[in-house]
């Protein structure tokens, strides 16, 4: 069990340990917990239900950020640190804020920000955290402007921010203190880094009552368990331990006269591969008893006769998993489950043992499913490691394939998804994390661009993605085309939108479609429209893709009228288009059309209803 | 039938006008009517517009233990609106109830905000009795080894879930939304009848 460290006297192992949701009971809690254990038990009880999620990360992200290290941000003594919201308080407090902004610091989040921004203040420090509940998507940020005073402390498993490249400063955070409540992360955070004197105000933001209900709770056990001097500004509803200050007195004078954030440098991320690593070894001989479960309960649920006994036996084990500490949290922290974290909590009723495979079948069906991503996530990564090494230097990549057009060496399950980028592309990250995000495993993702007008791609070279490729190649889009056509290892081919998106599913549903049917060469899907919220509209596909038009014979016959599906969402065998001589430029027909013309006498086409691509 | 329906906050949007307007709903003409409960996990401001139509509203977080409220009532089927209260209600309900559970999946409110993690829904859409989807959503949602535990309603194209993300206005119901309430409604009154 874990000894509660204390900083400034506040047991801050117990609060993060509490908000990652490792305790089930209050038993479990340490001993010497005492009075802030019970407290925050309250809390999380009462306003949580027992379960926060903020820990969990079922996208396993972490393993996107293997460049930034880690990092714990130290507040000097006696510097006020100033926890700002985006609230209307911000907008009354902005110009005193202005006039002490030398000797205070600010920590707040992306919101935050850029509500900060708006009244020309830079934050020193903002937190990005996931979104709590097991969600893996969230809302995209707006871009900033953070400049070089601003450092980001990110989770590890927070979702790729617009806004990351224009911080002074990344950091991970190793095991942020978090709830899911950014507020309170963010006072934790300051705790934990030494800070003395705290300050809140605009957290009066439009939150509903119950989320400002869990902030204040939280907030008010942070102040009367730590020995910082905590002030609220504005007129709130009065936390307990937070005391009202007004302007003149948020500075004592005897502060010093300029306030900056040290770092205290925790070493590179490569240890969430080796934690996960380890997790996996540890996890793996549960791994075929919660199939077998699986298979039971399924059998269960499609009426055939099963012996209830067997199906007490599973449930019996799934309640061992979770008595068990350790099983238990490194299925939470590994694996990202949702269902059976709460089972654990709210217990499962064996007075219908025929309907057992309820809970049986909404546990494990994830935790399988998991097991299969974070198994295969691993094994992505180790392939990339070596792969990595021995790849040959980029620029001769280029020149290479530029000069000799050698073919390729072909991979038989990879699939090569070329992104021509000849002018700004936005949105081009949020592509490329689409593509980083597929369940399929063997991706190659191949960033052709003309240096003269998308410069900005050479800096891709730096992305912590060891599948990625970035070919410069001066000169007009066809040609941009087949450099990537050339360049791709992979038996089959994607061309992407710079600015699109593809399902997370796209590759793996298109690959397993094509092994199936060996005599489609094309497969394109329905679209949709991405606007900028990240909100997928609905989008009317047009009265010809009802169901019967999606039969090779009918999409033929379309195609030999004009483009009828989106050549963003078609995925092709590489050796068909290099045998089909590659995109040509020709009058009157565009470069995709015209290839797929070329291409019909060879092989047949076929479009999958699901819209599997989102073009903005 | 009594039927629980389960939100994730009274705030006004397409799914709770679409919630409300499946709550008016009746399905037979004459005779016994249906009885309709909301819980959410937060309150807001269409805890009104609910309430006129509801029979209770229970929001937790004030004082109401939810495994109370899902246990004592003997409620004929549980409705999960959306995902995000789908995945916090649904341990409770399939591992310490034998109430029938309809997951009207996340797809449904598409345009609506966070989903959930991919395994997560899918695991949920395994386990629970009924899977509703709407029609127009993510066709590869309808998976065949569901058979008849997955419904498509034409909720988007009936008007039911605006994709601009306006609330509906229950006062002007489109053409085709009511008979698409009643579809929505029957499906839930067969998974309380299975």
């Amino acid at each position: 069990m874990m000894a509660p460290a204390t900083t400034a006297g506040f047991p801050f192992d117990l609060f993060r340990a509490i908000g990652d949701d490792r305790y089930v009971t209050p038993g479990e809690l340490p001993a010497e917990s005492g009075d802030a254990g019970r407290a925050l038990w309250e809390v999380y009880d009462r306003h949580f239900g027992r379960f926060t999620g903020a820990g969990l990360d079922p996208a396993f992200a972490r393993f996107v950020r293997a460049d930034v290290p880690f990092g714990l941000p130290r507040f000097p003594a006696g510097s006020p640190v100033v926890v700002a919201g985006g609230g209307p308080g911000l907008d009354t407090a902005a110009a005193d804020l202005h006039a002490v902004r030398g000797r205070v610091l600010i920590v707040t989040d992306p919101t935050g920000a850029a509500a900060l921004q708006r009244h020309a203040l830079t934050p020193d420090l903002v937190i990005v955290e996931r979104q709590p509940g097991g969600r893996e998507d969230a809302p995209l940020t707006e871009t900033l402007l953070l400049g070089s005073r601003a450092a980001l402390l990110i989770e590890p498993s927070a979702p790729i921010a617009a806004f990351e490249r224009s911080a002074g400063m990344r950091r991970l955070a190793r095991d942020l203190p978090s709830w899911g409540v950014w507020p309170a992360t963010a006072v934790a955070v300051a705790l934990r880094g030494g800070a003395t004197r705290l300050l809140t105000l605009g957290l009066d933001g439009a939150i509903d009552a119950d989320e400002r209900a869990r902030t204040d709770a939280l907030l008010s056990a942070l102040a009367v368990h730590s020995a910082m001097d905590c002030l609220e500004l504005g007129q709130q509803p009065g936390r307990a331990g937070w005391w009202p200050v007004s302007w003149p007195n948020v500075v004592p004078i005897d502060a010093p006269g300029s306030a900056v954030l040290s770092w205290h440098d925790l070493g590179g991320a490569s240890v969430l591969r080796t934690e996960a690593e380890r997790d996996l070894l540890f996890l793996a001989p549960l791994l075929p008893h919660a199939r077998d479960a699986l298979t039971l309960a399924r059998r269960a649920r499609a009426g055939e006769a099963v012996s209830s006994r067997d199906l007490c036996r599973a449930i019996e084990m799934l309640l061992v998993w979770g008595a068990d500490p350790s099983i238990r949290w490194a299925l939470q922290r590994a694996l990202g489950l949702t269902f059976l974290p709460r089972l654990w909590r709210t217990g499962v009723s064996m007075a219908s043992p025929q309907r057992l495979w309820r809970p049986l079948v909404l546990a494990l069906h994830e935790l399988i499913e998991q097991a299969d991503r974070f198994e295969s996530r691993l094994t992505t990564l180790a392939h990339a490691a070596p792969r990595e090494a021995a790849a040959p230097d980029a620029a001769l990549c280029d020149a290479h394939m530029i000069a000799g057009r050698t073919p390729a060496r072909v991979e038989t399950d990879r699939v090569s998804v070329v992104i021509p980028v000849l002018g700004e592309a936005p949105h081009l990250e949020d592509a490329i994390a689409s593509l980083a995000e597929q369940t399929y495993p063997e991706v190659e993702i191949l960033i052709v661009h003309d240096p003269a007008r998308a410069l900005r791609c050479e800096s891709l070279r730096a992305l912590p993605l060891s599948n990625v490729r970035v070919l410069a190649h001066p000169g007009p889009y066809v040609e941009a085309l087949n450099a990537g056509l050339e360049a791709a290892t992979g038996a089959f081919v994607v061309i992407h939108g710079a600015d699109d998106r593809s399902h997370p599913q796209r590759l793996a549903r298109q690959v397993a479609y094509l092994k199936a049917h060996p005599e489609i060469g094309v497969l394109a899907s329905a679209t949709g429209a991405l606007d900028a919220k990240l909100a997928a509209s609905r989008h009317e596909d047009g009265p010809a893709d009802d169901v019967p038009s999606w039969t090779p014979h009918a999409i033929e016959v379309r195609l030999r009228s004009g483009p009828c599906f989106d050549h963003g969402s078609a995925i092709a065998r590489r050796a068909d288009l290099r045998q089909a001589g590659g995109f040509q430029l020709r009058a009157g027909s565009p470069p995709d059309h015209d290839l797929w013309l070329r291409l019909m006498p060879q092989v047949r086409f076929a479009k999958l209803p699901t819209r599997l691509y989102l073009r903005r | 039938m009594r039927c629980l329906h389960v939100i994730d906050a009274l705030r006004p949007s397409p799914l709770t006008a679409a919630l409300a307007g499946l709550i008016g709903t009746r399905l037979r003409a004459a005779g016994e009517s249906d009885g309709h409960d909301v819980l959410a996990f937060s309150g807001g401001p269409a805890d009104e517009a609910l309430r006129s139509r509801a029979r209770r509203i229970f929001v937790a977080g004030a004082g109401i233990d939810i495994a109370a409220v899902v246990h004592a009532r003997a409620y004929d089927v549980i409705h999960a609106v959306d995902a995000s209260a789908a995945h916090r209600i649904a341990p409770l309900i399939l591992g310490s109830s034998a109430t029938p559970l309809v997951y009207s999946g996340r797809a449904l409110a598409l345009s609506g905000g966070p989903t959930f993690g991919r395994a997560a829904d899918e695991s949920l859409a395994a386990a629970a009795d009924l899977t509703i989807l709407d029609a127009s959503a993510d066709a590869a949602d309808a998976r065949a080894d569901f058979g008849n535990r997955l419904v498509c309603l034409d909720l988007a194209r009936s008007g039911l879930l605006p994709s601009d993300g306006s609330a509906l206005s229950l006062d002007a119901l489109p053409a085709r939304a009511p008979s698409v309430l009643r579809e929505w409604l029957a499906c839930l009154a067969r998974a309380a009848a299975a």
